[in-house]
């Protein structure tokens, strides 16, 4: 069977929807950047008491579902641990 | 209508009735922070037996936080005018006797003698505010005092912080106002009429001088006026308030002793030398960092005795008529009796004959910012 | 005194009142169950906390969860990490956000070998931070001026330390906290450096209103144990505090000459 060649136009518009975010300092690809939650759910920490801060702006929970992230947006996750 | 004490003053916790015992004085003096509850059992009857033991823990202490040094100062009556009535003073508006006060030049003349008698502190005395002798007045002798002396007192009338902080910029490095009694119903019926009627006013005026920025307050009580010891309880809960608010200021402390002067108004809690002499030994060690003072209203051995054994400040050749330092015979009458006439040399011998040091200045002006007298 | 609450010998800071004069830390515990056992067993009220940046990779032990769901136990963020004043507002604010307490333990040391506190950047995220409506308690040098200071910008306690942070020196700064307790007028908790129950005894019966402890408890050999220790040496130093210790000997003996010959038996 001939492999399946993506029509160039399909690969650039999947392409687009990986987004380049710093995520706590790092690189970080993201494939959802429909929102902050969305996000959050893709790192696998969506259930957890985070506190996120978005450009030095703090994300209220209310707003994170409607929240979306842009290319180059730097994000940064808190939370609550163990400490003197 | 008679005020209330405020709740930071209130000493009834610690005056509960209960006679303090021997055992209480014991503990008293072993404490390692005392408290009011210690300096009343360090004044009770059951701490006469101690009042040896008292002297030398007092000398000790005083030695550990003054050395052995004396500060000696000099007052200035500027004005016996007043508006007041109080029962006890020798001032009081219904008092008749020569009113005056020191024109600039003369005050500037007295002030000279005093320099000259070697005197490096002065404090400038006035009555009640009146319009004789009001706040402009006092703020220009304060001025020429601030030329000649490197710390210049002032014992008038409560004033607000405004007025404070103008007198702590003119060179005005302390602030003295009595409560002469802190009983407010018996401050009531001492105090007749006029603007010293205002219990909570003069209270308060202390706080407002620290402030303003003013370096030392001096508080006091007028022994003999109500219950000694209440007064006392009260006089250290006062200090401590103010030393926890006010913390960049310093104060200090004296037991003025009624004496008898003209128009004899008789003392209704007589108190006698050996009490007041426990008092100043049980505020050493009550309070040991806090300089104590005291006046010539009392006989010359006394003072020499006490010199050193809680006392750290003394004044010296005084006058207490408006002036009088300038040689001629005094126009008005004495706010009281000055037991103590010595002149200053005399004072200095008996001092260094007891292994103490008279110091008469402390700090120079020079280091004091111009432009901002006061703190901050 | 007004630091005190009236029923139980409560003691009240930022208008909040407690029972326990014992805080705990809640770090260097090797996992999640003893630390929840030994804040248990400490009987605390007020557990620090701290802020970290969430790994990328989601199995972190999750300490605080079974925290929250502990009732009657204020969390209270720290701002350990922070270098400077600008860094502990910012933890302090994202703090805020998470342990939904108004309190705040103001921790700043820039050195990360010592861990002293520094007590000029500690004042200014004390002033702003106060400001702001936190309650603001900041661990800090056991130095009695800056004591002052940080009262007059508001903060709601003092902290300072015993001894160094995990030095196990114990009362080192005694003799300064004596100082501070002397006109203090918020409450005075002793962190960092305690290691036995005696030694927070030892604070309170001084007079301080609390201790705040961690390495002592979660480097123990028995943390649960101990934090129980703890609580009991806590309270047995607050109790002998009121009581007031017996005086200690010595110290009436008399000198030979009399100072008080010169007094005279008068009338007034």
């Amino acid at each position: 069977m001939r492999a399946w060649r993506m029509p160039w136009r399909v690969f650039f518009y999947l392409k687009e929807l990986e987004v380049k975010l710093t995520v706590n300092g790092e690189a970080y690809e993201a494939k959802q950047s429909v929102s902050v939650t969305a996000l959050l759910e893709e790192m696998g920490i969506g259930g957890r008491a985070v506190v996120v801060v978005l450009n030095d702006e703090v994300i209220p929970a209310s707003s994170r579902s409607t929240c979306g992230l842009r290319e180059g947006d730097c994000v940064e996750l808190f939370r609550l641990v163990g400490g003197g | 209508m008679t005020p209330q004490m405020p709740a930071w003053l209130d000493p009834s916790p610690w005056l509960d009735g209960r006679a303090s015992t021997h055992a209480d004085v014991e503990r008293a003096l072993r404490c390692d922070e005392p408290g009011p509850r210690e300096l009343a059992a360090l004044l009770s009857p059951a701490a006469h037996p101690f009042i040896e033991v008292m002297a030398q823990r007092a000398r000790a202490l005083t030695q550990r936080h003054f050395g052995r040094t004396i500060s000696l100062y000099a007052p200035l009556y500027l004005a016996n005018h007043c508006t007041s009535g109080c029962a006890y003073c020798g001032f009081a508006s219904d008092r008749t006797q020569p009113r005056r006060r020191l024109e600039p030049p003369e005050a500037e003349k007295e002030l000279a003698m005093l320099k000259e008698m070697g005197f490096e502190e002065v404090l400038l005395l006035t009555g009640e505010r009146t319009s004789h002798a009001g706040f402009d007045y006092l703020l220009e002798c304060v001025s020429l005092a601030a030329q000649r002396f490197h710390a210049v007192g002032i014992e008038a009338f409560p004033m607000t912080i405004r007025e404070y902080g103008l007198l702590a910029e003119a060179g005005c490095s302390g602030v003295t106002v009595y409560q002469e009694t802190y009983d407010p119903r018996q401050y009531d019926r001492l105090h007749r009429w006029g603007p010293k009627k205002d219990y909570l006013g003069r209270l308060e005026a202390p706080a407002r001088a620290m402030e303003a920025g003013m370096r030392t307050v001096g508080l006091g009580v007028l022994l003999g006026l109500s219950d000694p010891s209440f007064d006392a309880v009260c006089l250290m809960r006062h200090a401590g308030h103010l030393q926890r608010i006010h913390w960049k200021s310093g104060i200090t402390l004296s037991f003025p002793r009624l004496r008898p002067q003209e128009g004899n108004f008789t003392a209704l809690f007589p108190v006698d030398e050996a009490w007041l002499a426990r008092l100043v030994f049980a505020f050493r060690i009550v309070l040991p960092d806090v300089p104590l003072l005291l006046s010539t209203r009392e006989r010359p051995e006394f003072r020499d005795g006490m010199a050193g054994l809680g006392i750290s400040k003394m004044s010296a050749g005084s006058r207490t008529t408006v002036g009088g330092y300038g040689g001629a015979e005094p126009t008005t009458e004495g706010q009281f009796q000055v037991s103590d006439k010595r002149s200053v040399p005399e004072i200095c011998a008996m001092l260094r004959n007891r292994g103490l040091e008279p110091v008469f200045k402390n700090w120079d002006s020079a280091f004091r910012d111009a432009s901002v007298r006061g703190h901050d | 005194m007004e630091r005190q609450g009236k029923a139980q010998d409560e003691w009240i800071v930022g208008g909040h009142r407690f029972s326990s004069r014992l805080l705990m830390g809640t770090g260097k515990f090797q996992d999640a169950e003893t630390m929840v056992g030994a804040v248990l067993a400490s009987g605390t009220q007020i557990v620090t906390v701290a802020l970290r940046r969430v790994g990328r990779i989601p199995q972190e032990d999750d300490m605080l969860g079974p925290l929250q769901q502990l009732k009657g136990i204020t969390l209270m963020p720290n701002t350990s990490g922070a270098r400077n004043a600008s860094e502990a507002i910012r933890a302090a604010r994202l703090g805020r956000e998470l342990s939904g307490s108004p309190f705040v333990k103001v921790e700043i040391h820039p050195n990360p070998h010592h861990l002293m506190p520094d007590p000029i950047e500690t004042f200014e995220a004390a002033r702003i931070l106060a400001a702001e409506g936190f309650v603001v308690m900041p661990y800090m040098p056991a130095d009695p001026v800056l004591a002052k200071r940080l009262e007059d910008v508001g903060c709601a306690s003092l902290m300072p330390l015993g001894s160094a942070i995990g030095s196990g020196h114990g009362l080192a700064t005694a003799e300064m906290l004596r100082l501070i307790l002397r006109h203090a007028r918020i409450p005075v908790i002793v962190d960092a450096g305690l290691r036995s129950p005696s030694e927070a005894a030892a604070a309170l019966e001084m007079g301080c209103d609390a201790v705040l402890v961690n390495s002592a408890v979660a480097a123990s050999g028995d943390p649960i144990a101990m934090a129980a220790a703890f609580a009991q040496a806590v309270g047995a130093g607050r109790v002998a505090h009121r009581a007031g210790l017996m005086p200690r000997g010595g110290g009436t003996a008399l000198a030979t000459s009399p100072l008080t010959a010169f007094l005279s038996v008068e009338d007034a």
